[in-house]
């Protein structure tokens, strides 16, 4: 296809595309705004204080800038940086939603480019140009993104507190990689996205259903496997210099794990429902089976989440059964913990806002199975229960996992008791994440009612 | 070949297809020569939209061939199959196949588009095809914005934009009024003639048929009767 006819047809005009489009282009200008800061902070060691020698390779003097100790300290950094990667994970996951987001415009639009002699290949490149577009969009603004970061975690913060240091020069080349990775990410991700999408002259299906279990499936599993095994060896062995680089490694093994097996318990659990006997566990149980994806990306996003709050669990309430002593020191910590917190619990509001847009998807898509159960007559409110359960059946079941197993995990390498101190605010913290998660996926459920209104209007049965 | 019988356009061999629970082709032969215009009838539900997507390569049957234009369309992977469509072969058909958020114009140069024509010589193109259909004043226009019968000449339009050697069109007056259906069939019909294209015309239209030079009737996925009408 030459580059003025791709031109024409990858604008994105309707309404829905525009959303998509935007949705997009957003969640890759907060990835690459986060990843922007990592960057910056990482850098942090290129910088000279000019009294550096009295502290420790990379380290700078504490007022450094006004800098909090988290960056300016060389040991503590890297926590930061991984917090601002970690974070980049589910918005990234978001974007990929969007992309897989369908609108009925959208279908009819690919329908109609095959029926004018538009080839399945021609249809993913268009696909592929205007994921392209959104993507370098959001890789454009991912600099004002880091501007925006700059000013509220650096300049308005208190000196003595601030996370993000001033940018420099080298910032510019760094958001230059990101805005050409991020075009290539995004044109690549819209061409395998269309490839689930069957556009026909006449109609468009969609290749959901179980995937083949792939090869690439499996070694994602191997290596993350061995990436956990060997990094929690290595952590309880020698918790010495490199312990943020093994934890790295863990917590990149954990997301690998998860990632690929989240989706087949997902399925599994499908399966499980199914075999129950209320109407509103069969047809939960069903959709899962059928469409994992979704659900599966979001309950690993979740594992991780709830990992990172157990191990904070237990942390603080050991800590807080310790007698430190000194209050700054405390606070120090508390104040540490609460901003992973705060980071945490943006992570889940993307990581619920991922499942609505998936869910909005899945409404498209069933919209006349949907019309016909309406139809037969079970009613509006049964659905939107099914729609609710749906979102929850997996994310609540994840972040309490999640919780329990970060704080075992953390308690094995603390030894000495910890766990007996923190079992109970451990259980607690279980319990509100996952009522948090359920109470957040009801509200889900109440955005969605229009959608679901839409998807069950007699219309629908006329489409094909 | 001996010269006096042309080889056929379209020459379909015991087709058959069925749908999950509806067998919609029983074993259909039939061929069409060139130049010629076949008018294909019955009743709903009797096969004739089937029948034509088969025809055409939009759908693969499940039994019989088709060769179509001297290929035979099972040979043929999707690709190939909807290149030789795009170069060959127009389409229309009775509603709602205009690509919703591209101008009229850009509808109508659209395949020239996608086999890689500059944009000039596929707009002039367009727009002549346009003024025959009588559409010149509504080039800039989108689909939303056109009468039915407007969409539906624009649709024949870029159906003979390419200088196609076959036409399907399945019931293309069905959403028009008589007047509508009386312009749009003497456009799809006078330009087959004139370009010396073959046309496949699905109606269940007696007036439609009779503008035919053959009529292939069907029933219940067979073919019941064919007429020659002139
Ligand atoms: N996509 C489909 N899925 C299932 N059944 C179908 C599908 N399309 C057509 N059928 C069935 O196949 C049979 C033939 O359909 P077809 O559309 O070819 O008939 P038709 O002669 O064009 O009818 P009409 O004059 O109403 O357009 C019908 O019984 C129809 O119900
Ligand atoms: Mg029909």
């Amino acid at each position: 296809m030459r580059a003025h006819t791709l031109r024409l047809l990858a604008q994105p005009t309707a309404a829905a595309e525009r959303g998509r489009f935007l949705l997009v282009t957003g969640s890759i200008a907060v990835a690459g705004g986060l990843l922007l800061v990592g960057q910056r902070v990482a850098r942090l060691y290129m910088d000279t204080d000019g009294a550096s020698s009295t502290y420790s390779y990379g380290g700078l003097a504490p007022s450094y800038g006004g800098l909090a100790p988290y960056v300016t300290q060389a040991g503590l950094r890297p926590g930061v940086v991984i917090g601002a990667v970690l974070v980049t994970v589910p918005v990234l996951a978001l974007a990929l939603q969007a992309l897989r987001v369908g609108s009925l415009a959208r279908e009819r639009r690919m329908a109609s480019l095959r029926l004018a002699g538009a080839t399945a290949r021609d249809v993913r490149t268009v696909a592929a140009a205007e994921a392209g577009v959104a993507a370098a969009a959001g890789g454009l603004l991912a600099g004002p993104a880091y501007l925006l970061c700059w000013l509220m975690l650096g300049v308005l913060m208190p000196a003595g507190l601030r996370l993000v240091p001033t940018p420099g020069p080298l910032d510019l080349l760094a958001w230059a990689a990101t805005l050409l990775v991020a075009a290539a990410a995004g044109a690549i991700a819209g061409a395998v996205v269309q490839k689930r999408v069957v556009a026909e002259p006449l109609s468009v299906r969609r290749r959901i259903g179980p995937q083949p279990p792939g090869r690439a499936n499996v070694v994602g599993l191997v290596a993350g496997l061995l990436l956990v095994v060997f990094g929690f060896g290595q952590l309880t062995e020698a918790p010495g210099g490199g312990e943020y680089l093994l934890l790295v490694v863990v917590l990149v093994g954990l997301l690998l794990v998860a990632f690929t097996i989240g989706p087949r318990l997902v399925r599994r659990l499908g399966g499980r429902l199914q075999l129950r006997e209320s109407a509103v566990d069969v047809l939960v149980g069903a959709r899962l089976h059928v469409d994992p994806q979704t659900a599966g990306r979001v309950a690993a996003v979740l594992v991780v989440c709830g990992l990172a709050l157990g191990v904070e669990a237990l942390m603080v309430s050991d800590l807080l059964g310790r007698d430190i002593g000194n209050g700054d020191d405390l606070s120090f910590y508390l104040t540490g913990f609460g901003m992973a917190a705060v980071g945490v619990l943006l992570v889940v509001v993307v990581a619920v806002l991922t499942l609505l847009i998936g869910a909005a998807d899945q409404l498209l898509d069933a919209r006349r199975p949907l019309a016909s159960l309406v139809a037969l007559g079970v009613d509006e409110q049964i659905l939107e229960k099914v729609l609710r359960r749906q979102q929850s059946a997996a994310a609540a079941p994840a972040v309490v996992l999640g919780v329990l197993v970060g704080a075992a995990g953390a308690a094995y390498l603390s030894g000495d008791g910890a766990l007996a101190v923190g079992l109970l605010p451990t259980l607690l913290v279980a319990a509100v994440a996952g009522g948090a998660v359920g109470l957040v996926t009801r509200l889900a459920a109440v955005l969605l009612r229009p959608r679901l209104r839409a998807a069950t209007d007699p219309e629908n049965l006329r489409v094909a | 070949m001996n010269g006096l019988t042309p080889e056929p356009v379209l020459e379909l061999t015991g087709v058959m297809h069925a749908y999950r629970r509806t067998v919609a082709l029983r074993g259909i032969s039939m061929s069409v020569s060139p130049e010629e215009v076949v008018a294909v009838t019955g009743p709903s539900g009797c096969g004739k939209s089937t029948l034509l997507h088969a025809a055409a390569g939009i759908v693969r049957p499940q039994g019989g061939s088709v060769r179509l234009l001297g290929q035979d369309l099972g040979a043929l992977d999707e690709t190939a199959r909807t290149v030789l469509r795009r170069r060959r072969v127009g389409i229309v058909l009775q509603f709602g196949q205009l690509v919703p958020d591209l101008s009229v114009l850009d509808n109508v140069a659209l395949p020239l588009l996608l086999e890689g024509h500059d944009r000039a010589t596929a707009r002039t193109a367009a727009t002549d095809w346009l003024c025959r259909s009588g559409l010149e004043a509504e080039t800039a226009a989108t689909p939303a914005e056109l009468s039915g019968g407007q969409a539906q000449r624009a649709a024949v339009a870029r159906a003979l934009v390419t200088g196609p050697s076959v036409i399907f069109a399945d019931e293309p007056t069905g959403s028009l009024d008589t007047t509508g259906g009386e312009l749009l069939l003497d456009l799809l019909v006078g330009a087959a003639r004139e370009r010396g294209a073959a046309l496949v015309l699905v109606t269940h239209d007696n007036m439609v048929a009779a503008r035919a030079d053959r009529e292939i009737r069907l029933r219940d996925g067979v073919v019941e009767a064919v007429t020659v009408l002139r």
